[in-house]
């Protein structure tokens, strides 16, 4: 279709859909279907023989309902989840065209991307001239809930739960001639030293041990539309770099070296840390607040010094739909000290967020951010002439082994807590010990089964729901937002049950929201 | 397809269909504005999700508010202002130490209107009176507890009060479908946080009659350099071939690009066309405040004489210099201020406001505002710059200058305001001054420290229908000083057990532009009636110095 074809019936479907628009009124079956087609396909329901015309057809000769066809789309869907096709489950109806399969998956993944507030990894400078993104996937976290939706009856409190790094499997324009390596994602400084006809050389160690091992194309993030999962295969890496941190005295300098050193062989580079997304090594490294030459927290074992509280904050933000703070000044007036340092420890309003922060983070105390060798290979020292001819670092993030008896709170065992107010203003402060304890904490959590739905709620019905009621300006805590309010509370209370999200959608489908315009309640 | 709504509705989807083209959202957008601008007929109102419009300018440095925006009298009782700032060795230290001291005339002025006193620069306007349209709609919060003692994070947190969180500037910039989301410079561009990934468009200030602030986005599209363009161009024709043989729906780059070019040069055009009598506009305005004309309440109308060296052959501490040396030969410490006495970028940034509200390419612009610069420090005519972050300065000195600076913002500002009342924006705006911190006078040397405990707001928006001064301060019990700008007192809009803060603050702001709130907490600190806001009643809408 050309530019001024689809421009065309852009400017007509928007004509159509306001000279449409009036009072409350219910949508007829094949108005919901259609709506239901454009919400997933982001494209009209196609004129050509195809899953969605066979639907509409149906739907219109009510052979069928509009949210069963709706779901029948679903259905339908082909989703390689680590090397087990998901395949279409319907046998009455055909499967979805290819083209259509792989939009329907990259538009609600896509969707599940746009959760998540930090796009790129922090490392600035570290990052420069590094491979990270053609080895580790970028769109890890939202890969979680992408498989929940397309996976093999994987419930969505996998999200918080598994303990597997995940990797899209892609599919570029021209599939037949381009392997992931050849595909070029990413572009690479002398490309022609640093790869092979099957991969890129990854450069590790340092001076005068410098070198390079293959990493073959399997071993690469694919590049194209998305159709499929993959659990990354562990990749062991001889020996990594890990900065460390320069200002801490001389005894807890001594074991903290000796657990750098520890820990800096035999890396996986496809280490999971535990705790589903909370664990995912590229969601630490887009969230974090630390530097490559930190390890939380500072020096002489001061817990309130750098954490990387910053992933706390996401964790709340991007995956409870929380806005801090949540917990109250009244709640927080035993953790103020007073002639602290610390700002922040100084007043409860400061502490009002970093109550939930700060514990949170405590659990990743001895996340330790690596490299495979030195980054900055613009320069003329033997090792970065050494690097330009040899391949390109990879970051990662490992973790320390605990040290019993340190001095060193990062070297001591992970200790921490889960604090918040829920959006119904419930108190709660659970212990949490490491990452895996508090994503099975947070897999309990009413609120991030509200979020999930919340946003879902706001992708299918336009409806942006406030869950906490304490923040709504009373002005706009109206009846209709009220209403919204519950639904997606007890859509949310299914979803924990039933674990499944294509359930999830049907409710949305199905709710007055979706099947009538501007839907006043009684 | 006549009703707001449904335009906006049209614009968004148009803007995706140029986006399915490759055109960037922001320009996209840009292109659907000036298209539906020209198709649709006049008289199609409300192009975007709000009518409301916000700008927000930082004084960063945390200059001293007691010149500005600090009134520190309580319901029209003169005496402890007069009394704080006048007393010898109190207070900001420019009354006289002795019969014949240079002085700088201090007292407060009295606003018949809104029968409030006030800083004495809001009576100061150069063509006589007072700055009476800002003042009609002005808000002074002043008693505000800033909790933190940063300069970055303090200023930032007028924007976004919860470090790192939603700001307000975000949360309106993504209700609107103006061609551009925001509009920012300077540091305060940091705090910009939205729940959707947009970022505002940067402006800079290297003005000439061609070059306006918004250049730097424009020249993305044109006046690139040819070669730039030669390689841009050949880049989008590979791909438009790359496209057509792998059946994407992405072509006609090229063409894309060029029509695209050529709507933007018109925009920049009519931008650049605007720019050169407005810009002029806002510099006389600058010019104007740097005159002695209606000093008086501020400042000596006779010569301000050289100050005596002390018993101990110093120079009096009250005439150091912003770098710590000292004006001893200036014979009337006046011309410190004169016709080339400016404030950095000052009359552009408010240009730059100006044009992109009232063309409505915005309806969000955050903006840091510069120093005061060209000072004259000697008779020989040498210059320097008085900076906002006063430490150890000549409280002479930071009293003539900064009342300079703040005068030429005001009637900046009253040109701004006059110019939105003439578009009928002013009731849909809301402009609001903050700084990290106001300072606690003569508390390091000769002059001030961060005052974090104790700061102000000001507000201006035509949904403020009469002056407010609103907040508590008391005295600073760990200062060697007695003074009642110390510290924040408690107030009753937060149960008494707090003085206002930013959440406050920001929360109300955030209800003035129909925004929900940027964080978990606050309360309102005015009272919304209908489209106006107003002073709650009782002692929740008075300001007190206990």
């Amino acid at each position: 279709m050309s530019y001024k074809h689809s421009l065309f019936i852009t400017l007509l479907s928007v004509i159509l859909v306001n000279s449409s628009a009036g009072a409350a009124s219910k949508l007829s079956e094949a108005e919901v279907f259609n709506r239901c087609y454009l919400k997933l396909f982001k494209s009209i329901v196609p004129r050509t023989a195809s899953l969605g015309k066979s639907l509409a057809d149906d739907v219109f000769a009510k052979k069928i309902t509009a949210s069963n066809a709706c779901m029948v789309l679903l259905e339908q869907a082909e989703f390689m989840d680590n090397g087990k096709l998901r395949s279409a489950k319907n046998t009455i109806y055909p499967k979805l065209s290819e083209q259509e399969d792989r939009r329907l998956i990259s538009n609600l993944h896509n969707f599940h991307n746009t959760w998540f507030s930090k796009k790129a990894f922090v490392y600035g400078a570290d990052a420069r001239d590094s491979s990270t993104y053609m080895m580790k996937d970028s769109d890890e976290a939202s890969l979680y809930f992408t498989r929940a939706l397309f996976g093999n009856a994987v419930p969505i409190s996998t999200v918080f739960t598994s303990t597997k790094t995940l990797r899209g499997l892609r599919e570029a324009p021209d599939k037949a001639a381009t392997s992931r390596w050849k595909s070029k994602p990413m572009t690479i400084q002398n490309e022609n030293d640093f790869g092979t006809a099957n991969g890129f050389l990854l450069a590790y160690g340092q001076g005068a041990s410098l070198t390079t091992m293959a990493i073959n194309d399997e071993d690469l993030v694919p590049f194209g539309k998305l159709f499929g999962v993959e659990e990354s295969k562990p990749l062991r890496v001889p020996i990594v770099l890990i900065p460390g941190q320069g200002n801490v005295s001389a005894t807890i300098a001594a074991s903290i070296r000796n657990a750098i050193l520890e820990k800096s062989k035999d890396v996986d580079m496809f280490e999971h840390l535990g705790g589903g997304i909370l664990g995912s090594q590229t969601f630490i490294m887009k969230n974090t607040n630390l530097s490559m030459a930190q390890i939380a927290p500072g020096a002489n074992n001061d817990k309130d010094d750098v954490v990387s509280r910053r992933i706390s904050s996401r964790v709340f933000e991007d995956l409870l739909c929380h806005q801090m703070p949540t917990l109250t000044e009244d709640d927080v007036r035993g953790d103020v000290i007073a002639n602290s340092s610390h700002g922040f420890r100084l007043n409860s309003s400061c502490m009002a967020c970093h109550t939930s922060l700060d514990p949170m983070a405590n659990t990743m105390r001895n996340f330790a951010p690596y490299r495979t060798a030195a980054n900055d290979i613009a320069g003329n020292t033997p090792e970065q002439l050494a690097m330009r001819a040899k391949g390109t670092p990879v970051l990662g993030i490992t973790k320390l082994p605990v040290v019993e008896g340190s001095g060193h709170f990062a070297l001591q065992k992970p200790m921490g807590s889960l604090n918040y107010r829920d959006h119904t203003n419930k108190l709660f402060k659970i212990p949490v010990n490491n990452l895996n304890e508090l994503g099975n904490e947070l897999s309990k959590s009413d609120d991030f089964y509200r979020c999930v739905a919340k946003r879902y709620y706001n992708f299918f019905t336009g409806y942006d729901v406030n869950l906490a009621e304490r923040n709504v300006p009373e002005a706009s805590n109206t009846k209709e937002a009220k209403f919204h309010r519950a639904k997606v509370y007890a859509i949310a209370a299914n979803l924990k049950k039933s674990q499944n999200m294509t359930s999830m959608i049907k409710e949305i489908i199905s709710s007055e929201a979706f099947v009538y315009r501007q839907y006043s309640p009684p | 397809m006549g009703n707001g709504k449904s335009r906006r509705k049209f614009l968004e989807t148009a803007s995706k269909s140029l986006g399915l083209v490759g055109i960037s959202p922001v320009l996209s957008n840009f292109i659907v504005q000036t298209l539906s601008s020209q198709v649709l007929a006049a008289g199609v109102t409300n192009t975007s999700g709000t009518d409301k419009n916000y700008i927000f300018f930082a004084l960063p440095g945390g200059p001293p508010r007691w010149f500005f925006d600090l009134p520190l009298t309580p319901n029209g009782t003169a005496a402890k202002y007069t009394d704080a700032f006048s007393h010898k060795g109190v207070g900001t230290f420019v009354g006289m130490q002795a019969a014949g001291d240079p002085q700088a005339i201090y007292k407060p002025w009295y606003d018949t209107v809104s029968k409030y006193w006030l800083p004495p620069v809001w009576g100061s306007n150069p063509a006589g009176g007072s700055f009476k349209n800002c003042l009609a709609s002005a808000a002074f919060i002043r008693g505000v507890d800033f909790e933190i003692n940063n300069h970055d994070l303090g200023r930032l947190r007028n924007q976004s009060p919860i470090i790192g969180g939603l700001s307000i500037a975000g949360l309106l910039a993504e209700k609107t479908s103006t061609a551009f989301p925001a509009a920012a410079s300077g540091s305060i561009s940091n705090a910009f946080k939205a729940t959707k990934p947009i970022s505002p468009v940067s402006l800079t200030y290297n003005v000439s009659a061609t070059v306006n602030p918004i250049s730097t986005v424009m020249r993305y599209f044109s006046g690139r350099a040819p070669v730039e363009n030669l390689a841009v161009d050949q880049a989008l024709s590979e791909f438009d071939k790359y496209a057509d043989k792998n059946n994407f729906i992405q072509k006609s780059l090229t063409e894309s690009k060029e029509r695209s070019d050529a709507l933007v040069t018109q925009g920049v055009k009519t931008f650049t066309d605007k720019w050169q009598p407005v810009y002029d506009r806002y510099l006389l305005k600058v010019k104007e405040a740097m005159s002695l004309n209606n000093t008086e309440s501020f400042m000596d109308t006779k010569p301000i004489t050289p100050p005596k060296m002390l018993a101990n052959g110093n120079p009096d501490l009250r005439t150091r210099r912003a770098d710590g040396t000292f004006m001893g030969d200036l014979s009337d410490y006046r011309k410190m201020v004169n016709d080339e006495t400016t404030v950095a970028n000052l009359a552009a940034t408010y240009a730059t406001v100006e044009i992109l509200i009232t063309m409505g390419l915005t309806q969000v612009v955050t903006a840091d505002l510069g120093d005061l610069r060209n000072l004259v420090m000697n008779e020989a005519g040498g210059k320097f710059s008085l900076q906002m972050d006063q430490h150890f300065i000549g409280t002479l000195v930071s009293t003539i200058g900064t009342t300079f600076l703040y005068r030429a913002i005001i009637n900046c500002t009253e040109e701004l305001v006059l110019a939105l009342k003439e578009k009928g924006l002013f009731d849909k705006t809301v402009i609001q001054f903050g700084a990290e911190f106001n300072r606690t006078a003569k508390a390091d040397g000769s002059g001030s420290d961060h005052g974090f405990k104790g700061s102000s707001v000001l507000l201006i928006s035509g949904m403020i229908k009469k002056t407010i001064v609103l907040g508590n301060i008391k005295d600073d019990p760990t200062s060697a000083y007695k003074g009642t700008w110390g510290m924040a007192a408690p107030h009753p809009l937060v149960g008494n057990n707090y003085p206002l803060r930013l959440n406050d603050v920001c929360k109300t702001v955030c209800g003035m532009l129909g925004l929900k709130n940027v964080s978990n907490n606050g309360e309102y600190i005015l009272k919304n009636n209908g489209s106006q806001w107003e002073a709650f009643s009782g002692a929740a809408g008075e300001a007190k110095n206990v």
